[in-house]
C-alpha cells in the first residue's frame, strides 16, 4: 500500500511538471513578424535567433490541402485574422505563415483560431523553391511544421488577442 | 447441450417475435450505417477531386457554385470569362501555370471539358496525385479526344473510335455537332469526375461553335489564331509562391475590366462542408433516434419474455442454474438478436448500395463506394451490438434477482 | 444417527422475511443412505421450505444441514447451486418440463448445469442422447416420442420424462415434490412403481414429499412435518 502511494505521488508530480516543460516554445507574434522585409534577402537580427527553432504562432487557418474526409487539414496558411472582411486589405507576405503539418489536424479546431508550434524556417538568400524574386526573397512569413500543441486552446478561449493588426502602408503588397 | 444451445432453442420457439426484432434492428442499423457511409463517401469524393491548385478563377458568382461546376461539372456557370482576362491573368508575375477549362457540351450525357494540354500536367487529385494515361496520348490537334476511364469502359470506346458531341448537357441527342472527333487517349481511373469526362482541346470547342463548322477541318492545329476561344468557363491557377495567394486573389476579385472571382479550393471546400453540417447533424440525430426506437422494442420484448418465462427460469434454477447463468442467457439472447440484426442490416445496405449507388452518382456527380466496408462502419456495427448487450442488462439483472429468490415455492 | 447419514439436519431455524406467521424449527432430522423417506404434511406447513433448505436454494437463519458429509450452510451461493446440480435429481408437479425442448433434450438438461452428472452419464453411454434413450427404455417411453416436443405428450408420459430427467447422471438423492398430485389413481400407482424401481436400481435415496397419505405405505420411513417442526404448534393449518 505504501509503495502504491509513493508511485501515485511521483506520477502526479511528473504530471504537473510536464506541461511546464512543454510550454517552452517561444511565441512568434505577428508584431515580431513585421520586422521581416519581404524585399530583402536578409533575416533581421530580431528573428535570427528563431531560425530553425521551435516556436508557437497563433492565428487562423486558411486551408490549402484537406484530407480525404474534409475533417483534417495538413497544409494551410496561418493568418492573424479570420479574413472575414472584404474591405480589409489582404495580409502581406510577412503576415502569413505557410504551415505543413507532420500530422493532419482537425479542421474545426480553427473556430477560435489555433496556436501552431513547430520548427520555424525563414528561407535565406539561397531559398530555392521560390522563383519570383520580389515575392520571395527574404521570405517574410514563417514555415512551421510538426506538432500541434493542444493545451493552448484554453488560453485562446480567454486570452486571444482580438485586435486586428492593420498592415502599414509600406507593408501592403499592392 | 450448452447454454448457447438452450438460448438458441428458446429463440427458435418464438420465431415470429425473434424475426420481427431482427428485422427492426437490421433496418435501423442499415439506416444508421448507410447514412454515415453515404456522407463519408460523398466527403471523400468531394475532397479527392481537387488538389494542388492554388486558385480557381471564373465569372463572379457564388464561390461554392464555381467549385461545383469547375471541379464537379455540376450546375452551370453564370457567365463566362473572356479570353482577354485569361491572358492577362496568365501574365501575372506570380502565376506559375494556368489551365483554362470550358464546359457546356456533352456526349451521351457525359460532360465535355475543353482545355489545354497543360491540364494533364497540372491537374491533381486525391492529395497530389497526377493524371496518367492508361492508353494512348494527350490530344495534339483540335479534333482529338482523351476519355475518362469510366466513360470509356461503360460506352466501350477504344483508341481510334470516332465520336460526335452534342450541344448542351441534356441527355438526348439534340443538335449533334457535325465535327467528328477521334479518341487518342484514355486516362487511368481516378475515382473522381474526371473518369466520366470527355476531354477535348479548347480549339476543338471553338470549332464546334463556329458559325460554319465545316470551316475547320483536321488540318487545323492547336494554337491556330482562328481557333482561339473568345471565352472560357474557368481557369485553374498554380502560383509560384503560396504567399501570393491572397494578393492574386484580391487582384482578380477587384479586376476592373470584368466581373471575376478567384477562390481558394481548400477554403471553399471546407465552407461547403460546414454549410452541410447542420443537415449532416440532423440526419445523424434522426438515424440515432430510429435505432433507439428499435432497441426500445428489444427491451420491451425482453421484459415481456421475462414475465412469461418465470416458470422456466425457476425450473432451471432448481436444476442447478446459478442466477448468473440466467443473466448470461438473457444477455446472449439479446446479443444474438442484435448481432444477427446488424449483419442483416449490413447485407441489406450493401445490396441497396449496389442498386442506389449508380443513381446517386449520376445525380450528384460523385463517385461513391457504397458496397465496400470501411473501419468506421465496422465500429458502428460493433457499437450497435454493444448497445444490444447493454439493453439486456436490466432484464438480465432482473432475471438474476428473481432467480435468487426462486425455489420450490413458486412451482 | 449413523455415519452413513445422507442428510443430517441439526437445530434448524428458518423463517421468511415477509411472512411473520410462518417459522420452521427442527431440532434434528436424519435421513440414511438408500432410504425411502415420505415427508407428509398439508400444504403451507413447510414442506417446500424444507426442500428449499435441503437443496440449498435457501439458507436457514440458524442450524446446520449436512448433505453427503458437507454442511451446505457453509457453502457460497455458487457452490450450493453446483452442489444441488451435482447431487440432486428433482421431480416436481406438472408442467415441469421445458416446453420448447424435445424429450431427449429435457432429459439431458441437468447435464448442462452439472459436470459430474454429465461425466457419470457419459460413463454409462455415449453420447448423452443415448443415455437418455436408455433411461426412457427403462421407463417405457416409446422410441418415437423421444424427438417430439414435450407438449405433445400425455400427462403420464410427461411424468415419466420427469423421472428420467431426475435420474440422469445418477444423483445420490431424488426429491419428489407433490409429484403425483395431478395424476389419477391408476397413473399414480404406475408412477410410484416406476419411481421406486428406478431409485432402487440406481441406488439413489428418495425423499417423497406429499400430502397424500395413501402413498405412505410404500415407504420405509415417514415423517410428519408437524411433528418435526417444533414451531408448528403456533401455526394454524
Amino acid at each position: 500500500m505504501r509503495s502504491l502511494l509513493t508511485i501515485l505521488l511521483i506520477t502526479s508530480a511528473l504530471g504537473l511538471f510536464t506541461p511546464i516543460l512543454a510550454d517552452d516554445a517561444p511565441e512568434l507574434t505577428w508584431e515580431m513578424m513585421k520586422a521581416l522585409d519581404s524585399q530583402s534577402t536578409e533575416i533581421p537580427e530580431s528573428l535570427q535567433a528563431l531560425q530553425n527553432q521551435e516556436v508557437t504562432v497563433k492565428g487562423f487557418i486558411v486551408p490549402l490541402e484537406l484530407d480525404e474526409y474534409i475533417d483534417m487539414v495538413r497544409d494551410f496558411l496561418l493568418v492573424s485574422n479570420p479574413l472575414a472582411c472584404i474591405h480589409v486589405p489582404p495580409p502581406p507576405p510577412n503576415q502569413i505563415v505557410y504551415v505543413q503539418m507532420e500530422k493532419a489536424i482537425p479542421l474545426d479546431m480553427d473556430f477560435r483560431g489555433v496556436a501552431v508550434t513547430g520548427i520555424l524556417q525563414i528561407p535565406g538568400p539561397d531559398a530555392t523553391w521560390e522563383e519570383v524574386s520580389f515575392e520571395m526573397t527574404g521570405l517574410s512569413a514563417k514555415e512551421a511544421d510538426i506538432e500541434f500543441d493542444d493545451s493552448m486552446m484554453d488560453i485562446l478561449d480567454g486570452h486571444y488577442d482580438t485586435e486586428i493588426p492593420s498592415p502599414n502602408a509600406e507593408d501592403a503588397y499592392f | 447441450m450448452s447454454l448457447l444451445n438452450l438460448v438458441l432453442k428458446s429463440l427458435a420457439s418464438r420465431k415470429l417475435i425473434t424475426a420481427l426484432l431482427i428485422l427492426s434492428i437490421g433496418l435501423s442499423s442499415s439506416l444508421l450505417i448507410g447514412v454515415q457511409k453515404i456522407k463519408q463517401s460523398a466527403k471523400q469524393s468531394f475532397s479527392q477531386s481537387i488538389s494542388g491548385t492554388d486558385l480557381i478563377v471564373g465569372a463572379r458568382s457564388g464561390d461554392i457554385q464555381l467549385l461545383m461546376y469547375s471541379v464537379f461539372r455540376q450546375g452551370q456557370a453564370v457567365a463566362n470569362m473572356s479570353w482577354v482576362s485569361v491572358e492577362s491573368i496568365r501574365d501575372f508575375p506570380q502565376v506559375d501555370w494556368l489551365v483554362p477549362i470550358s464546359l457546356g457540351d456533352s456526349h451521351k450525357g457525359y460532360p465535355v471539358l475543353a482545355t489545354t494540354r497543360g491540364y494533364f500536367d497540372h491537374y491533381r487529385y486525391a492529395q497530389k496525385k497526377a493524371l496518367s494515361l492508361k492508353q494512348g496520348r494527350v490530344f495534339s490537334s483540335p479534333f482529338e479526344i482523351v476519355l475518362g476511364a469510366e466513360l470509356a469502359k461503360t460506352l466501350n470506346y477504344n483508341l481510334g473510335d470516332s465520336l460526335y458531341l452534342s450541344h448542351g448537357v441534356s441527355h438526348g441527342h439534340s443538335h449533334l455537332h457535325k465535327s467528328k472527333f477521334t479518341v487518342v487517349g484514355i486516362l487511368a481511373s481516378t475515382a473522381t469526375p474526371v473518369d466520366k469526362t470527355v476531354h477535348i482541346p479548347l480549339e476543338g470547342m471553338t470549332a464546334l461553335h463556329a458559325e460554319d463548322e465545316t470551316e475547320f477541318c483536321t488540318h487545323s492545329k492547336l494554337g491556330d489564331q482562328g481557333l482561339r476561344p473568345s471565352s472560357v468557363t474557368a481557369c485553374l491557377l498554380g502560383l509560384k509562391s503560396k504567399f501570393s495567394i491572397f494578393s492574386v486573389q484580391r487582384r482578380i476579385n477587384d479586376w476592373p475590366d470584368e466581373a471575376l472571382m478567384a477562390i481558394i479550393p481548400g477554403v471553399s471546400l471546407a465552407r461547403l462542408w460546414s454549410s452541410m453540417r447542420t443537415i449532416d447533424s440532423a440526419f445523424f440525430i434522426i438515424t440515432i433516434l430510429v435505432t433507439i426506437i428499435a432497441f426500445i422494442g428489444l427491451l420491451l420484448v425482453l421484459f415481456m419474455s421475462l414475465q412469461a418465462r418465470q416458470r422456466e427460469l425457476a425450473i432451471l434454477r432448481t436444476l442447478g442454474a446459478h442466477p448468473s447463468q440466467l443473466f448470461l442467457m438473457l444477455s446472449l439472447e439479446s446479443l444474438i438478436i442484435t448481432g444477427t440484426g446488424v449483419l442483416l442490416g449490413l447485407g441489406f445496405m450493401s445490396g441497396l448500395g449496389q442498386v442506389l449507388g449508380p443513381i446517386l452518382e449520376e445525380r450528384l456527380g460523385l463517385i461513391l463506394s457504397l458496397s465496400t466496408f470501411s473501419s468506421t462502419e465496422l465500429y458502428l456495427a460493433l457499437a450497435i451490438i454493444g448497445v444490444g448487450g447493454v439493453t439486456s442488462l436490466i432484464p438480465a439483472a432482473l432475471a438474476y434477482r428473481k432467480g435468487k429468490g426462486e425455489g420450490f415455492i413458486s412451482l | 444417527m449413523s455415519i452413513d447419514a445422507l442428510i443430517q439436519i441439526k437445530s434448524l431455524e428458518f423463517s421468511y422475511p415477509n411472512d411473520p406467521g410462518f417459522a420452521l424449527n427442527i431440532p434434528s432430522l436424519s435421513i440414511e443412505k438408500s432410504d425411502r423417506v415420505f415427508l407428509e404434511g398439508p400444504s403451507g406447513c413447510g414442506k417446500t421450505s424444507i426442500l428449499n433448505l435441503m437443496t440449498g436454494l435457501m439458507l436457514p437463519q440458524a442450524g446446520t444441514i449436512d448433505v453427503l458429509g458437507s454442511d451446505i450452510t457453509q457453502l457460497s451461493a455458487v457452490q450450493r447451486d453446483r452442489f444441488r446440480a451435482d447431487h440432486f435429481g428433482i421431480i416436481f408437479q406438472l408442467f415441469n418440463l421445458i416446453p420448447y425442448l424435445s424429450v431427449i433434450e429435457n432429459i439431458i438438461l441437468p447435464c448442462t448445469f452439472s459436470r459430474s452428472k454429465r461425466k457419470k452419464a457419459l460413463q454409462r453411454s455415449v453420447p448423452l442422447g443415448d443415455e437418455a434413450r436408455r433411461l426412457c427404455q427403462g421407463l417405457d417411453i416409446a422410441e418415437e416420442l423421444m424427438q417430439r416436443p414435450v407438449q405433445q405428450l400425455s400427462i403420464g408420459q410427461q411424468q415419466r420424462v420427469a423421472i428420467a430427467r431426475a435420474l440422469i447422471g445418477q444423483p445420490e438423492i431424488i426429491v419428489a415434490d407433490e409429484a403425483t398430485s395431478a395424476l389419477d389413481d391408476e397413473r399414480k400407482s404406475q408412477f410410484m412403481e416406476l419411481l421406486i424401481r428406478e431409485c432402487d436400481r440406481h441406488q439413489s435415496a428418495l425423499i417423497f414429499v406429499s400430502h397424500d397419505r395413501q402413498l405412505k405405505s410404500q415407504f420405509a420411513s415417514s415423517y410428519q412435518l408437524s411433528e418435526l417442526n417444533t414451531e408448528s404448534a403456533s401455526v394454524t393449518a
